[in-house]
């Protein structure tokens, strides 16, 4: 398998000389296409990139049709239909182009920009598997889908393949596509955790209230909102607040509340450190004005536009506040 | 993961900003107005339909000195020696005026009062209470607050004088929860928040709410201000920052 260092994103090389040169490889995987899924089984498989793509259904692992294509783009899978004819790379393209599998064109466009850096990007509310202890995907997919040994499992996987097919086709602005993961060597599908951010598509810039429903969708796990049609732009959308210790030990600033669990996983585990939100009443010319039971309060999210610095002392390099 | 931070220009520069507070720079100016009696003439004119409105400010070199500290006004270069001359923005006039109170404003020969100058400004742009209320939502906490029309957004905000800060952001005035796709299609978002020499990599939308149409010039202070962040994100960048580092 070509290391990843040599995959280069298209649309960030203006210079045509510095386009990737992906050439078919000697290890390959193979795919067979099932088209009642609209995924492929994976047939064969080499190398290790398996370990953070596709999902597992009955013991088969099955590719989605834009890790289908980024990988057949890059001459690491054959697609095969049921009579073993390969699909040419045209006909793969013209699936995604059709979107009837789940994925449209622009998704793809998104999904390859940012697999080829390395991220691990799964199609947003469909599990990677269906073991009856994935709660750790339970949080960010909305559709929820109900985990039930009486429920069979095709029915359950049409069930999942329609709902992220509604999902790329509704005609609303804002749609999430994908669940992101920044690249991570320990990384497994059997736990994958939160995933670091979902990535919504949006036709056109976002209004807050849009931004705040889908917010709302993915329960803390930070949103990043695309925009395909005029090259590939990534943007982060949230309302500032940042943490603070106190009282005052050391600065760090993070955006979301839950970057700031998972750097004090540790902490928040052993109960040495609690974290709260803490929004300022709006035009409020004061920060860390205590909530009631604040005492027990370690760390305190504020809104950083709110306040006024020069009354923050540092000391020693700490932050502190002046009271 | 993003570091919400402040990028300082040069080595020194934070510890600079830190010993010469915009506070105290602010301060002197005001002191230093207040004494000399500053006075502003408003001026006026329209010219085929755009309304020229703005306020010129003639200074002595050591006011201009401080004015150019605290990024108040524009200076207009002359071959006049011992004194400066500046055009002020409605909204910078105004601040001076109503809330740092070291300005007055002549308009026609007639020295206007907050609630006449505030009437005046509004009757000339609607919009003028909301974008002054985010203007002075910044300005109070030391914010430096530059209007930058010609980029496309309402204001540039920087954490200190922009020859020291890198970080900024662009700051678009909205009223409400009025959409921004009515001011903004996606083209004009990348184009001011481009990676490189771009405006700035960080989108501040003001909402101003609770506003009620009335004249006095103290209405502004019940309106409400909400804040959202849209920021240019670089997934090749991201994979090595951390989250240390001091944001101030």
């Amino acid at each position: 398998m070509k290391s990843e260092e040599e995959m280069n994103e298209d649309g960030h090389s203006p210079l045509l000389n510095s386009e990737p040169k992906l050439q078919f490889r000697n290890d390959i995987y193979k795919a067979r296409w099932d088209a009642e899924l609209g995924m492929a089984e994976v047939i064969e498989k080499k190398g290790v990139m398996w370990k953070t793509m596709g999902i597992f259904r009955w013991s088969k692992h099955y590719f989605s049709i834009e890790e289908t294509l980024f990988l057949a783009e890059r001459g690491a899978l054959l697609l095969l239909d049921e009579k073993d004819t390969i699909f040419t790379l045209k006909n793969i393209y013209k699936m995604v182009a059709e979107a009837n599998n789940g994925c449209c064109w622009e998704s793809f466009k998104a999904f390859r920009h940012l697999k080829s850096l390395g991220y691990i990007v799964a199609r947003h509310g469909v599990p990677w598997t269906l073991k009856n202890d994935n709660k750790s995907c339970e949080p960010t997919r909305p559709q929820g889908i109900p985990e039930s040994d009486t429920v069979s499992g095709r029915e359950m996987e049409d069930t999942i393949s329609v709902s992220s097919l509604l999902q790329s086709m509704q005609i609303n602005n804002l749609r999430l596509a994908f669940d992101v993961y920044l690249p991570n060597s320990n990384f497994r599908i059997s736990s994958p955790g939160d995933p670091d951010f979902v990535l919504c598509i949006a036709r056109d810039p976002p209004s807050k209230i849009e931004i705040e429903n889908l917010e709302r969708r993915c329960n803390g796990v930070p949103l990043k909102i695309c925009n395909v049609e005029h090259g590939l732009f990534i943007y982060e959308a949230y309302t500032p607040f940042a943490p603070l210790l106190v009282p005052g030990l050391f600065s760090i600033c993070i955006i979301d509340l839950k970057t700031a669990r998972d750097i004090f996983a540790e902490d928040c585990c052993s109960n040495r450190l609690r974290i709260k939100p803490f929004k300022l009443p709006p035009d409020s010319n004061n920060f860390a004005r205590p909530l009631s039971g604040a005492e027990t309060v370690d760390v305190i999210l504020f809104n950083p536009l709110q306040i006024d610095f020069e009354r923050v002392n540092r000391h020693k390099g700490h932050l502190q506040f002046e009271t | 993961m993003v570091v919400f931070g402040t990028r300082w220009k040069g080595k020194g520069f934070e510890a600079f900003a830190l010993s010469n507070p915009m506070s105290k720079i602010v301060s002197r100016l005001q002191n230093s107005l207040t004494e000399s009696k500053a006075s502003g003439l408003l001026m006026d004119r329209v010219v085929d339909v755009i309304d020229i409105v703005f306020v010129l400010l003639e200074v002595e070199l050591e006011q201009a000195n401080l004015l150019d500290q605290a990024c108040f006004g524009c200076h207009i270069v002359t071959a006049c020696k011992d004194k400066k001359h500046y055009e002020l923005s409605l909204e910078e006039a105004f601040y001076l005026c109503h809330s740092l109170k070291c300005l007055e404003v002549v308009w026609r020969d007639k020295c206007l009062e907050n609630d006449e100058l505030w009437e005046f400004m509004t009757s000339r742009r609607k919009l003028f209470p909301i974008f002054y209320k985010a203007y002075s939502h910044l300005r109070v906490k030391n914010w430096v607050v530059k209007s930058e029309i010609k980029y496309g957004v309402d204001f540039v905000a920087y954490r200190h004088h922009p020859s020291l800060v890198h970080s900024k952001y662009a700051v678009i005035v909205l009223k409400g929860n009025e959409d921004i796709t009515r001011l903004m299609a996606w083209p004009s978002f990348h184009a001011i928040l481009r990676l490189e020499d771009g405006v700035a990599k960080t989108l501040l939308l003001l909402h101003i709410n609770n506003v009620h149409d009335r004249v006095s010039s103290s209405c502004f202070e019940h309106y409400i201000v909400e804040e959202q962040i849209l920021a240019r994100w670089n997934p090749e960048q991201c994979h090595e920052e951390h989250i240390t580092g001091s944001w101030i």
